[in-house]
C-alpha cells in the first residue's frame, strides 16, 4: 500500500490560520505572522528568515510581534527542513530549530506562542525520527537499517511523551478555564479558545506520532497494524469531540487514511465521502476537500474493484471548479495525476471503442503533461508516463486542425516548463540533469513543431482564418526559440502584414521584430542591409497600424541603436524621430537623437569644406541636436528630481549639450551644464560617480571644461582642470603620452571652433575666444614654476590650433602669424629644454614630434627653408618616417607658390644624399614615392588618398604656374592621375574623398578649357568606352 | 467536440437514411464554387454533370464550377482522401486509399474517383521528386483512358501534360494541353495557354514563352469575365501568366524587372492561394538569386518552406534552393536540414 505523506507541519499551518482568523481586532500594522506564513507556503524559507531579521529592528513591527520572532524563525527552520533533501543537513537544521524553540520557551514562558513552541519541540523530535526512518528506507542503509529504525522509534517515543504530557497539561488548563466565567469576559473567552487549540494540537500530534511509529514496522506486520489502529482510534476520538471544528474534520480525514493504509478502503471512503459533502467555503474547507479527494482517488484506483469512471468523474468535476492556481497546488497536481492514471487504465480495457480509447489517451496525456511541468511528488513519473503515452498516441493522429493544435500546445507547454527547469537548474543539484533536460526540451519542441505544422495541413473550408494565424504564431514562436530567426521573421512578418486584424497579428509582429534583431546580430557586420531594411519596413508598418504601440517604438529604438553602432548617426536620429511625443521612451529618444545629430555635425565639420554635406543640412543637424538635447535633458532632469537615478545616457547627453553650447560660443551656459550639481558631467567626475567612470566621460568633461573656463576667464578653474587632466592621464596608465594626445586633440578642436566662427563671420565670438585663450596661454607659458612638457606642449598646440584656424590656408592674418610665432617659439623652447635636459621629455621620441610640429609652424609661417631643414634633420635619422615625409612633401608643395620648381620637387622628391654603397637617393621622397610606400596598406588608406590628391594638385599647380609649354601636358597628367585612381578604386566615387577629388577634377577641367563635369561623369564616360554593361 | 457532435447526430442520421431507402443515389452532393447542390447524379461528361435534385428538378453543372462531388454510398474515408489531396498531403491520400476496401464498392463514379485520387497523388509526389514520373504517368493514363466521361478528365489530362513536361517529352505535353484548350471555358483555355508557355520555357525559348504569356495577359485584359466567379478565375490565370513571364525574364538576364513583376503578383494574390504563392515565391527566389541578392532569395524560398509547403512540387524546389543558399550563407546545419526534409518528404537526393 502506498505510503501517504504526513504533513505534520500542515497542522500548524491550519491552526495558525484558525488563530489568525479567530482573533478579532488583531493588531494593526505590519502583518508579521500572515506575511511569514505566506512566504513559507511558497517555499521561500530563506526570504522568511531574512524578513525575521529585518523585523527585529523595524519600527513598523509591534513589540508583541517582535517577541514572537524567535518562534517564527524556528517554525521556518522546521518547515524548510522538510524540503532539504540531504538528511544530514536536514538534521542540522532541525537541531537549530530545536535550540531556537527551547530558547524561546525559556525566555518567554508567558508568550501566547510558548505552548505551541513546547509542542514544536515534540514536532522536531518527530521530524528527526522521520529522517532516520527515511534513511533506513534507502538502499544505502544496508545493515544499518534496523538500528536507524530503532532510533526513529525512540525519537517517536520521546515525542509521544512530550505530546502526552502536553495534552495532560492543556486539558487541565482548558478545564480550569471552562469552569470560569469566560462567557461574560471576552478576554477569558479568548484564553479558553487558545487553551482548547493547544489541547487539540497536542492530541493531533500524538495521533500523528502513532501513525509515524507504525510506519517504522513492515506493512501488514502486527505492530504496524496495532499502531495504525491506535492512531485511527485517537483521530476518531478527536473527530467525535471536535466534529464542528475544521480540526475535527481533519482528524476524520487522517482517520480515513489510517483505515486506507490498513486495507479497509470501504471504511476510508465512507469517511472521505462525508468530508467531500462539506461546503466549499471558507477556503480552508476547499483545501481540506482537495486533500480528501486526493486520498479518495487513491482508494478508487487501488481497490480490488477499481472505480475508474468514478475517479475520472470526480476528478474532472474538481478541476472544473478549481479556483485560481488550485490546480497547481500539490493536491491539484496529485488529483490530475490520479485522473491521468484512471484514463490510461480505462483506455487499456479491451472493451473500449477505438474512438473513446483515443479520447481517453489524449486526456491522460493532457493531464500527465500538466503534472510533468511542475516540481512535485509525481513529476518524474509523469514525465515517463507522458513519453509512454505519446508513443501510444502517435498511432492515432489528429484529424482536425483543432486536435493537432491542442496536442501541439501541450507539447509547447511541456517545452516551456522544461526550459524553466533548465533556467533554474544552474548551480543547483539539478544541474547534473541538464543534458537530459535539454534533450527533453528538444523533443518537446520538435513534437510541438510537428503538431502545429500538421494542424495547418489539416485546415479545411470551415477553418477560421484566425485559427490558422494563431497556429502560425505558435510556429513562429518555436522557430524563434529554436534560433531559426529568418523562419520566425518570415512567418511573423507574414501574419502581421497580411492579417493585421487577426488576434495573432501584434504578437507575431513583436516576434518578427525580435527575430530580425537576432538575425541582424548574427549576420556579419558588413552583411546586415537586408535585416536593417526589413526591420525598418516592419517598424514602419507596426507604427502605422498600431500608432504608439510599444513594439513599434521598441523597433525604432533598436534600429536607432543599430545605426548608432554602425556610425550612421543621421539615420539613428531619423529612426528616433518616429517615437511618439507622449511615449515614455520619448525623452530617451530625444537624448539619443540629439547626441546622434550632434555627433553627425561634429563629424561633418571635421571634413574639408568640399567634402561636407550642404551647410543647410549641417545647420539643421545642429539646431535639431540642441532642441532634442535640451528637451531630453529637461525631461530626464525632472525624473531625477522626482527621485530617479542618474545614468550614463543622461550624463553623456549633458556633456553633448555642454559641447554644443561651447560650439555656439555660449560659454557660460556650457559651464552651467558641466557644473550642474547632481548630474553635470564635471560634477559627476569630481564626485567620482560610477557613471563618470564609464567610457571617456570624465576626460571629455574636463576637456570641455577647460575650453569653457578659459573662454569665461575663470583661469584658476582652468588651471585646476589642467591639473585634473594630468591626473586622469596618469590614471590611464599611459601618463604623459596620453596627456600629449589629449592636448593635441584639444588644440584641434579649438582650431575647428576658430575655423567655424571665422567661416560663420562671427567676429565677436571669435575675438572673445582668441583673446581669452591668449591671456590664459600666456599665463601658463609664463609660469615660473610648475610647467611640464605636457603643459608647454599644450600651450604650443593651442597656439598652433588658433593660428591654423585663423590661417585657413592663407597666411593672410597678422593675428594668425602672431599665434603661429608663439607656437613656434614654445615648440622651440621645448626642443631646447629637451636638448639640455633629456629627462624633461616624457618619452624618447618627444623631441622628434616637437620638431615636426615646429616644422609645421614654420611652413604655415611661410618659412619653408627653415621648415625643410628641420624635416631633413629628422629624416636623416628616420628616413621612412611617414609623418615627416608627408609634411616635407607638403612643405615643398607650399613652397611651389614662390617657386613653381618646388612643385616638381614635391612630386619627385628632393635633397639628394649618398648612401653607403655610393648610390644617391632623395631624403625627401615626394608624393610619388610616398604613394608607392602606402599603397595597398589598409592602415594607411587615408594617407594614400590624401597623398594622391596632393600629387594631382601639385601637377595642376605646376601646369598653371610652370613653363607655359608644358601646361597642357601637366594638366593632362593631373587629370590622368585622378582618372586612373577612380578607375582602379571604385570606392573613390562613393567614399568620403569623392567631394575633394571631384572639386579638384573640376578645377583641372576648367584649366583645360573644358566643362567642369566632375568625377561621376568621367567615370561613366570611361566605363562606356570600356564597353562594360 | 466532433465525437460529441457525431454521437448526438446518430439518431437523426438513421432516420434520414430510412427516409431515402430506395433511391440509390439520392444523397449525392456536388460542391461548387457557389455552394453545394444535393441530388442524384444522373450522368456526366468531361465538361458537365447532370443531376436530379431531391425536389425533382434537373440541373446541369459545368465542370469548371465543380470543386468535388461526394457520392452517396461512398466510403466515409473517401472524404478524408479529398481533404488530404486538397491540402497537398499526398502521402496521407495514398495511405488512406490503401486502407479502403475497394471490392465493396459497386458504383462506377466512386471507383473512378478512387482511381483519380490515386493518380493525382502519385503524380504530384512524382513531380516533387518522390516517385517515378513514368510510373505515375501510367496511373494517370489509365484514368484518362478509362474515364473520358468523368468530370476529373480535363484535370487528369493537364496532369498528364505536366508529367510529360517533367520528363522532357515536350511534344506529348503540348498535345495534352491542346486537349485542355478544347474546353469551352475561358479560364481553362487560359490555363492551357499558360501550360504551353511552360513547354516553351522548358525548351529555353524564353522570348517565345514570354510572348505566349503576354498573349494570355492580353486575353485576360480583353475578357476579364462575366460574373464574380469568372473574374476571380481569370484574374488568377493572369497572375499565373505573369509568373511565367517573370521566370522568362529572370532567365533572359532581366532579374530586377522579374523581381518587380513578381512582387506585384504576390501583393495581388490572396495570401492563402497556396499554389500561386508557392510558385510566386519560388520565382522571386530565382530572380533574386540571378540578381545576386542571395539573402533575399533565401527569404523568398523560406516563405514556401514555412507557409506553402503543402505544394509539394514547389516545396521540393524551394528546399533544393534553400540547401544551396543556407550553405552559401555559412549555415551548413540548416543546409543539411533542408536536404534531409527533401529526402524524407520527397525521396530526393
Amino acid at each position: 500500500m502506498r505510503r501517504v505523506s504526513k504533513p505534520l507541519w500542515a497542522v500548524l499551518a491550519w491552526t495558525a490560520a484558525v488563530v489568525c482568523v479567530g482573533i478579532p481586532g488583531a493588531e494593526a500594522g505590519e502583518p508579521v505572522e500572515q506575511f511569514l506564513e505566506g512566504l513559507r507556503r511558497r517555499g521561500w524559507f530563506d526570504t522568511a528568515l531574512d524578513y525575521v531579521e529585518w523585523a527585529r529592528t523595524s519600527p513598523l513591527v509591534g513589540d508583541e510581534d517582535k517577541r514572537g520572532l524567535d518562534y517564527q524563525a524556528a517554525v521556518t527552520l522546521v518547515e524548510g527542513a522538510k524540503l532539504q533533501t540531504d538528511p544530514q543537513k536536514r538534521l542540522a537544521q532541525l537541531d537549530q530549530a530545536r535550540e531556537k524553540f527551547a530558547a524561546f520557551v525559556a525566555a518567554q514562558p508567558n508568550h501566547p506562542a510558548a505552548a505551541a513552541a513546547g509542542l514544536q519541540l515534540g514536532n522536531v523530535l518527530v521530524e528527526r525520527g522521520k529522517t532516520f526512518a527515511e534513511k533506513a528506507g534507502r538502499p544505502s542503509a544496508g545493515p544499518d537499517k534496523e538500528s536507524l529504525l530503532t532510533q526513529a522509534r525512540e525519537l517517536f517515543g520521546q515525542a509521544q511523551q512530550v505530546f502526552a504530557e502536553a495534552e495532560k497539561k492543556f486539558q487541565a488548563e482548558f478545564d480550569a478555564k471552562r469552569n470560569s466565567s469566560a462567557d461574560k469576559d471576552p478576554e477569558q473567552a479568548q484564553e479558553r479558545r487558545e487553551a482548547r487549540l493547544d489541547l487539540i494540537q497536542a492530541q493531533l500530534f500524538a495521533a500523528q506520532t502513532l501513525s509515524e511509529t507504525a510506519h517504522t514496522h513492515p506493512a501488514d506486520s502486527a505492530p504496524f497494524k496495532e499502531h495504525l489502529q491506535q492512531a485511527a482510534d485517537k483521530y476518531g476520538q478527536i473527530y467525535e469531540k471536535y466534529r464542528r471544528l475544521l480540526a475535527g474534520l481533519y482528524a476524520r480525514m487522517w482517520q480515513g487514511r489510517c483505515y486506507q493504509e490498513l486495507g479497509n478502503a470501504k471504511q476510508a471512503l465512507a469517511y472521505y465521502q462525508d468530508l467531500l459533502a462539506q461546503p466549499d467555503d471558507p477556503q480552508e474547507f476547499r483545501t481540506l476537500k482537495a486533500k480528501t479527494l486526493r486520498l479518495a482517488l487513491q482508494c478508487w484506483l487501488e481497490g480490488e474493484e477499481p472505480k475508474l469512471e468514478e475517479a475520472g468523474r470526480r476528478g474532472e468535476e474538481w478541476l472544473r471548479q478549481a479556483r485560481g492556481d488550485e490546480d497547481r497546488t500539490p493536491e491539484g497536481l496529485a488529483i490530475r495525476w490520479h485522473l491521468a492514471s484512471a484514463y490510461e487504465r480505462r483506455a487499456s480495457d479491451s472493451g473500449v471503442e477505438p474512438r473513446q480509447r483515443k479520447r481517453l489517451l489524449a486526456d491522460a496525456l493532457k493531464h500527465t503533461q500538466f503534472v510533468a511541468k511542475y516540481t512535485g511528488d509525481n513529476q518524474k513519473a509523469a514525465v515517463q508516463m507522458a513519453a509512454r503515452l505519446r508513443n501510444v498516441e502517435a498511432d492515432i493522429s489528429p484529424t482536425t486542425l483543432a486536435e493537432a493544435r491542442d496536442r501541439g500546445k501541450l507539447a509547447l507547454d511541456e517545452y516551456e516548463g522544461v526550459l524553466r527547469r533548465i533556467a533554474a537548474a544552474s548551480g543547483t543539484a539539478e544541474e547534473a540533469e541538464l543534458p537530459a533536460l535539454r534533450e527533453q526540451a528538444d523533443d518537446a519542441r520538435r513534437r510541438a513543431l510537428d503538431d502545429f505544422q500538421l494542424s495547418l495541413a489539416l485546415r479545411d473550408d470551415d477553418t477560421s482564418q484566425d485559427d490558422v494565424n494563431q497556429v502560425r504564431y505558435f510556429l513562429c514562436y518555436l522557430f524563434y526559440r529554436g534560433g531559426w530567426y529568418y523562419d520566425a521573421a518570415v512567418l511573423g512578418q507574414f501574419v502581421a502584414q497580411r492579417y493585421p486584424e487577426s488576434s495573432a497579428a501584434r504578437s507575431s509582429a513583436a516576434l518578427a521584430v525580435a527575430a530580425w534583431v537576432q538575425a541582424y546580430n548574427e549576420a556579419p557586420a558588413d552583411q546586415r542591409q537586408v535585416e536593417t531594411a526589413q526591420l525598418v519596413a516592419l517598424a514602419g508598418q507596426i507604427a502605422q497600424k498600431w500608432p504608439g504601440d510599444a513594439e513599434a517604438e521598441k523597433a525604432w529604438m533598436i534600429l536607432a541603436d543599430m545605426a548608432l553602432r554602425s556610425g550612421d548617426l543621421p539615420a539613428a536620429a531619423e529612426h528616433l524621430a518616429h517615437i511618439a511625443p507622449q511615449s515614455p521612451q520619448r525623452s530617451l529618444a530625444d537624448l539619443k537623437a540629439g547626441q546622434a545629430l550632434w555627433g553627425a555635425y561634429l563629424y561633418a565639420m571635421r571634413q574639408p569644406s568640399e567634402s561636407r554635406p550642404p551647410n543647410e543640412k549641417t545647420q539643421a543637424w545642429l539646431t535639431n541636436a540642441q532642441t532634442l538635447l535640451e528637451r531630453g535633458v529637461a525631461a530626464a532632469r525632472e525624473k531625477l528630481a522626482a527621485g530617479g537615478e542618474v545614468d550614463y545616457t543622461l550624463a553623456a547627453a549633458e556633456l553633448s549639450l555642454a559641447q554644443l553650447h561651447l560650439a555656439a560660443s555660449r560659454f557660460e551656459q556650457a559651464v552651467e551644464v558641466l557644473e550642474r550639481p547632481g548630474n553635470g558631467p564635471l560634477a559627476l567626475a569630481a564626485a567620482k560617480h560610477p557613471v563618470a567612470q564609464q567610457g571617456n566621460l570624465a576626460l571629455e568633461a574636463h576637456k570641455a571644461a577647460l575650453q569653457a573656463y578659459v573662454a569665461v576667464q575663470a583661469l584658476d578653474k582652468a588651471e585646476a582642470t589642467m591639473a585634473a587632466l594630468d591626473q586622469l592621464a596618469a590614471a590611464s596608465g599611459e601618463g604623459a603620452a596620453a596627456l600629449t594626445r589629449i592636448y593635441v586633440s584639444l588644440g584641434r578642436e579649438l582650431q575647428q571652433q576658430v575655423t567655424r566662427l571665422k567661416e560663420a563671420g562671427n567676429a565677436e565670438a571669435l575675438d572673445r575666444v582668441l583673446k581669452s585663450f591668449e591671456v590664459f596661454l600666456d599665463k601658463v607659458a609664463g609660469r615660473a614654476e610648475g610647467n611640464t612638457f605636457s603643459s608647454l606642449n599644450w600651450v604650443a598646440e593651442t597656439y598652433l590650433g588658433l593660428g591654423s584656424g585663423l590661417e585657413g590656408g592663407q597666411n593672410s592674418s597678422p593675428q594668425a602669424g602672431r599665434y603661429l610665432e608663439k607656437a613656434a617659439k614654445t615648440f622651440q623652447t621645448l626642443r631646447d629644454r629637451i636638448a639640455k635636459e633629456p629627462a624633461f621629455a616624457p618619452q624618447p621620441d618627444a623631441a622628434v614630434s616637437v620638431t615636426l610640429r615646429l616644422a609645421r609652424c614654420e611652413r604655415l609661417l611661410g618659412a619653408h627653408p627653415q621648415a625643410l631643414e628641420l624635416l631633413v634633420s629628422v629624416l636623416k635619422s628616420r628616413p621612412a618616417m611617414l609623418d615627416a615625409q608627408f609634411t616635407a612633401a607638403e612643405t615643398l608643395q607650399a613652397a611651389g607658390k614662390k617657386d613653381p620648381a618646388n612643385y616638381l620637387k614635391a612630386i619627385q622628391g628632393d635633397r639628394l644624399a649618398k648612401k653607403k654603397d655610393g648610390a644617391t637617393v632623395n631624403i625627401i621622397w615626394g608624393w610619388r614615392k610616398l604613394i608607392a610606400a602606402v599603397q595597398g596598406k589598409s592602415e594607411f588608406r587615408e594617407t594614400f588618398y590624401d597623398a594622391y590628391h596632393h600629387l594631382a594638385e601639385s601637377l595642376l599647380e605646376y601646369g598653371l604656374t610652370g613653363p607655359a609649354g608644358e601646361k597642357s601636358k601637366n594638366l593632362q597628367a593631373a587629370r590622368a592621375v585622378i582618372e586612373q585612381l577612380a578607375r582602379t578604386d571604385p570606392a573613390l566615387a562613393e567614399g568620403p574623398w569623392s567631394a575633394r577629388y571631384d572639386a579638384l577634377l573640376k578645377r583641372i577641367q576648367q584649366a583645360q578649357g573644358q566643362a567642369p563635369t566632375g568625377l561621376k561623369s568621367m567615370l561613366q564616360a570611361s566605363t562606356t568606352a570600356a564597353g562594360k554593361p | 467536440m466532433n465525437i460529441m457532435r457525431n454521437m448526438l447526430c446518430l439518431p437523426s442520421a438513421a432516420l434520414l437514411l430510412a427516409a431515402f431507402v430506395g433511391t440509390a443515389s439520392g444523397a449525392d452532393a456536388v460542391r461548387t464554387v457557389k455552394g453545394t447542390i444535393n441530388g442524384a447524379v444522373e450522368s456526366m461528361t468531361a465538361q458537365e454533370v447532370k443531376l436530379k435534385r431531391s425536389d425533382g428538378r434537373e440541373e446541369t453543372v459545368a465542370v469548371n464550377a465543380i470543386r468535388a462531388i461526394k457520392y452517396d454510398g461512398e466510403p466515409a474515408r473517401l472524404e478524408a482522401v479529398r481533404k488530404a489531396a486538397a491540402a497537398g498531403r499526398y502521402d496521407d491520400c495514398l495511405k488512406t486509399l490503401g486502407e479502403l476496401d475497394q471490392e465493396q464498392i459497386d458504383r462506377a463514379e466512386i471507383q473512378a474517383d478512387l482511381l483519380y485520387y490515386r493518380a493525382l497523388a502519385t503524380a504530384k509526389l512524382a513531380l516533387a521528386g518522390a516517385g517515378n514520373l513514368r510510373d505515375a504517368g501510367k496511373v494517370v493514363r489509365s484514368f484518362t483512358d478509362k474515364h473520358a466521361d468523368n468530370y476529373h478528365w480535363l484535370a487528369a489530362t493537364e496532369l498528364l501534360g505536366d508529367l510529360f513536361l517533367a520528363v522532357g517529352a515536350h511534344e506529348p505535353a503540348f498535345k495534352e494541353y491542346d486537349k485542355l484548350e478544347q474546353a469551352p471555358w475561358d479560364d481553362y483555355r487560359l490555363r492551357a495557354a499558360i501550360a504551353k508557355g511552360g513547354v516553351l520555357k522548358a525548351q529555353k525559348k524564353y522570348d517565345e514563352a514570354a510572348a505566349a504569356y503576354d498573349r494570355v495577359l492580353q486575353l485576360t485584359k480583353d475578357n476579364p469575365g462575366k460574373d464574380e466567379e469568372a473574374q476571380e478565375a481569370i484574374a488568377a490565370q493572369a497572375l499565373t501568366a505573369t509568373l511565367g513571364k517573370v521566370e522568362c525574364l529572370a532567365e533572359a538576364g532581366k532579374p530586377e524587372e522579374a523581381v518587380r513583376l513578381v512582387e506585384g503578383v504576390i501583393a495581388a494574390a490572396s495570401p492563402e492561394d497556396s499554389a500561386l504563392n508557392a510558385r510566386a515565391y519560388n520565382a522571386l527566389g530565382a530572380a533574386l538569386k540571378k540578381a545576386g541578392r542571395a539573402k533575399e532569395a533565401l527569404l523568398a524560398y523560406l516563405h514556401v518552406e514555412v507557409l506553402y509547403s503543402a505544394q509539394s512540387q514547389a516545396h521540393a524546389e524551394a528546399l533544393r534552393n534553400l540547401a544551396e543558399l543556407w550553405s552559401a550563407a555559412n549555415q551548413p546545419q540548416r543546409a543539411a536540414q533542408a536536404l534531409q526534409t527533401l529526402q524524407d518528404r520527397y525521396g530526393a537526393k
